[in-house]
């Protein structure tokens, strides 16, 4: 068998699932930005698969101050921060972002992927342990994965079950708790108040990913730490900008002295390219736009994300149970997932089907992001989709 | 309680509490166990039995009196 042959051979479900039902929902070829309707072969679509939760993508005080730092520093630094491409724009946003957020110190990072990997990778020791929430994002986990450690999944949310796991792992050097704030798959939001009480209880290293929780929860948008009201947080905090945020790129928060030690010890940091200006110059509109109206924004999602899942519960419809503002209906195996999937493609719009690994074996499912942008008139549409899918396949839905 | 209900119970308690299991239930099979479940199950058995399970302990295993066998031929638990 040759390579290619072995390769292809890990998807061969998969791509007979395609061919079944002639659809392949992942890398859809769009000709548009984020926008609420994103165009696909000359169609329009709704699109409810981006995570462009506050539309800030294409807002025009975004591309504004976007433009005039395209203008001013060019499209890159073409060398690593630690070189050449540590810019002024660099050493204000990570102020303001620590501001924004509470904290004393920041870094950009290409990816939160890379940057959760990056500072797992250099903070943790083959003789400490980890605590993860076993529902912890991909790149969580392959950073955990790729220290030696020791890794203790804890079931999902389960604050029990964690503590009786850290009772139990005294022999270690350093303990680490790693989860996200919100689970994007299915939207439920981790106790974090609780979990960092354990870690202050317990000397444990907290390490939250918020990629889909800033803009996103918390009163005014600012994420996790002000939905829990955690004041003076003494751990290490990630996000993706490239989700409420509308941009691009990975921010680690944290105290000084972990800030100072990742900006000289994380190989991703020190070796990539470093985040175009541009980008961090949108980041910061985004977080001024956040700041300004964020009890509004955050308002708006979340009667959209009522409005969608109330109506399709009502409909007798199986959501996943979610506190922060994703819908999700529970799909199943894969062929149904991907069948619901095209059939919303069918009716012009577009949703993720997430399937294993994303999620458990047969537990698929499918989410929309009910943006801040969707007025009734869509949100009336989707639900009546839905209906009309379910009148023609209850099959899909049993 | 005897090894093997101790380890049904372990396994129930950290997979589903509400899935029924017998002493020959195909674990990986029936309940579809991805790599974190696996983990989960060994770490409580570890702390069960104050052992150290190594990585590639359950990679043939697959019932629960498979593992009662390693537990007892390996780790000597009785």
């Amino acid at each position: 068998m040759s390579f290619k042959e072995s390769f292809a051979f890990n998807f061969v479900d998969e791509v007979e699932l395609v061919k079944m039902i002639k659809f392949n929902p992942y890398y859809q070829k769009i000709s548009s930005g984020a926008n609420l309707y994103a165009e696909i072969s000359g169609e329009k679509y709704l699109n409810l698969a981006s995570n462009n939760y506050l539309a800030l993508a294409n807002d025009s005080r975004i591309i504004k101050a976007m433009k005039k730092a395209l203008d001013k520093y060019g499209a890159s630094m073409c060398g690593t921060p630690v070189a050449c491409g540590n810019v002024d724009i660099y050493e204000s946003s990570a102020e303001f972002v620590s501001n924004f957020l509470g904290l004393e110190d920041t870094i950009f990072y290409p990816s939160c992927y890379q940057a959760n990997i990056a500072i797992i990778n250099s903070l943790v020791k083959p003789s400490d342990v980890v605590f993860v929430d076993r529902f912890a994002h991909s790149s969580l986990i392959e950073g955990i994965r790729s220290t030696d450690c020791k890794i203790k999944p804890f079931k999902h949310n389960d604050v029990k079950y964690l503590e009786k796991l850290i009772k139990n792992s005294k022999t270690f050097e350093n303990k680490f708790v790693v989860t996200e704030s919100v689970f994007s798959t299915e939207g439920s939001i981790a106790p974090f108040d609780k979990i960092y009480d354990l870690c202050l209880k317990y000397d444990c290293v907290p390490i939250v990913d918020d990629s889909h929780g800033i803009g996103v929860i918390g009163k005014t948008g600012k994420g996790i730490l002000e939905e829990k009201a955690i004041e003076n947080y003494k751990g290490i905090y990630t996000a993706s900008t490239g989700k409420a945020l509308g941009i691009s790129g990975g921010i680690v928060s944290g105290r000084n002295n972990i800030i100072e030690f990742l900006r000289y010890n994380s190989s991703s940091l020190i070796y990539s390219t470093a985040l175009p200006p541009v980008l961090i110059a949108g980041t910061i509109k985004a977080l001024e736009i956040i700041g300004n109206e964020g009890e509004k924004l955050v308002q708006k999602l979340a009667q959209n994300k009522k409005i969608i899942y109330e109506k399709l519960q009502k409909n007798g419809f199986n959501l996943t149970k979610s506190d922060a503002s994703i819908c999700s209906i529970i799909t199943g195996s894969n062929e149904r997932t991907f069948k619901v999937c095209k059939s919303l493609f069918d009716k012009k719009i577009l949703t993720t089907p997430f399937i294993y690994p994303s999620v458990s074996k047969n537990k698929g499912v499918i989410r929309m992001i009910p943006r801040i942008d969707l007025e009734k008139v869509q949100m009336d549409y989707i639900v009546d989709s839905f209906n009309k899918i379910k009148q023609q396949n209850p099959e899909l839905f049993a | 309680m005897k090894t093997i209900e101790l380890i049904k119970k372990i396994i129930v308690e950290n997979i589903d509490n509400s899935i029924i299991i017998e002493n020959n239930t195909n674990l990986k099979k029936d309940f579809n166990l991805d790599s974190f479940d696996v983990l989960m199950i060994m770490n409580a058995i570890d702390d069960e039995f104050s052992i150290s399970l190594e990585d590639d302990d359950f990679q043939e295993i697959n019932t629960p009196e498979e593992i009662v066998s390693l537990l007892q031929t390996k780790y000597g638990v009785l």
